[in-house]
């Protein structure tokens, strides 16, 4: 991880028009304890500022080192069930053409060990959807093509 | 008005392909999840994505976030965010910094131009910025601030006012 974590504020003004102020932490810091002093900070900046504080996102970034890359398209879309009423959807580009379905071009094989490694890993107990609950079981794949 | 922590983090993972174009494919964690345990499933994950795509995962980041559950109305009337109030510090490494805050309060700026780090909020401000945990891009703490003025940016089209048309009895007049 990169040693500082970026602290990003974003304000919204009187007509509608929004922008962002960001700030620095050492990456060390927990993300609770980045938390509480970006409220407290938000808390500053209100009294200084006419603009609302709509959100705080806190942000640790990792970067990587690739080689060789291929096309971002076709990508899979993933769909995953989480319980009663509850779904996610996770595209990932740059689908491999061997993990595409032999008999319909337009589905993922979810068979093939890549696949299922992943699927497995989704669905090992940490990753959930945007409202936190668990990925269950991988629905179905689905290839995408997009302009 | 209340200020929530969403329920879950986010790691996104950046892919870039072979002509330089970019993507990102997002996961969700529960917020509860520590830096290092969500580093860790999110490097358990990364290989598993790699093998999928013929892309290149160039980045990921770990985002925990709070918003505002009632914004609407909460803005000053008046605020402007192409007004904004630059501060400048000198960090411990010698560097300088700045820091533009946007909609500036009237009260806090002075006939001049500056503004006056003597109005309690704005010492407030200032003297929690230089305290930890903040730091500049490159981790060194803030040490002093050398200017504070305001400044106005060029309002761009999306900036513009979404109601622009005049009342009716304008028209009528």
């Amino acid at each position: 991880v990169l040693p500082v974590a970026e602290v990003v504020f974003t304000a919204v003004d009187g007509s509608g028009s929004s922008t962002t102020f960001r700030t620095y932490v050492r990456s060390a810091l927990s993300h609770t304890a980045a938390l509480q002093a970006a409220a407290q900070l938000r808390g500053r900046l209100s009294a200084i500022s006419g603009c609302c504080i709509v959100r705080v996102d806190v942000i640790y970034r990792d970067p990587y080192l690739v080689d060789e890359v291929g096309e971002l398209q076709p990508s899979a879309l993933f769909i995953f069930d989480c319980g009663p009423g509850q779904h996610a959807q996770i595209p990932v580009y740059g689908l491999l053409p061997d993990l595409v379905d032999l008999v319909d071009p337009f589905i993922v094989n979810v068979s093939a060990p890549p696949i299922s490694a992943f699927v497995d890993e989704l669905t090992s107990g940490i990753w959930c959807n945007p409202f936190a609950y668990d990925l269950q079981h991988c629905i179905e794949g689905i290839v995408q093509i997009r302009p | 008005m209340a200020f929530v922590d969403l329920p879950v983090a986010s790691v996104t993972f950046t892919m870039v392909d072979g002509s330089g174009s970019q993507g990102s494919v997002s996961f969700n964690i529960p917020a509860a999840t520590t830096i290092a345990d969500a580093l860790t499933a999110a490097n358990q994950l990364r290989p598993l994505i790699t093998a999928l795509t013929g892309c290149g995962v160039v980045a990921m980041n770990i985002t925990y976030s709070s918003i505002e559950t009632t914004p609407t109305g909460l803005a000053a009337d008046y605020s402007r965010i192409e007004r904004k109030g630059v501060f400048s510090f000198r960090t411990a490494a010698g560097k300088s910094v700045s820091y533009q805050i946007p909609g500036i309060l009237d009260a806090i700026v002075l006939p001049d131009g500056r503004i006056d780090e003597d109005v309690t909020e704005v010492s407030a401000f200032l003297v929690d910025l230089v305290a930890a945990p903040w730091t500049d891009s490159n981790g060194v703490d803030l040490t002093a601030l050398t200017s504070a003025f305001e400044r106005y940016r060029r309002t761009s089209r999306p900036m513009l006012p979404s109601k622009k048309t005049p009342d009716a009895n304008l028209v009528a007049g």
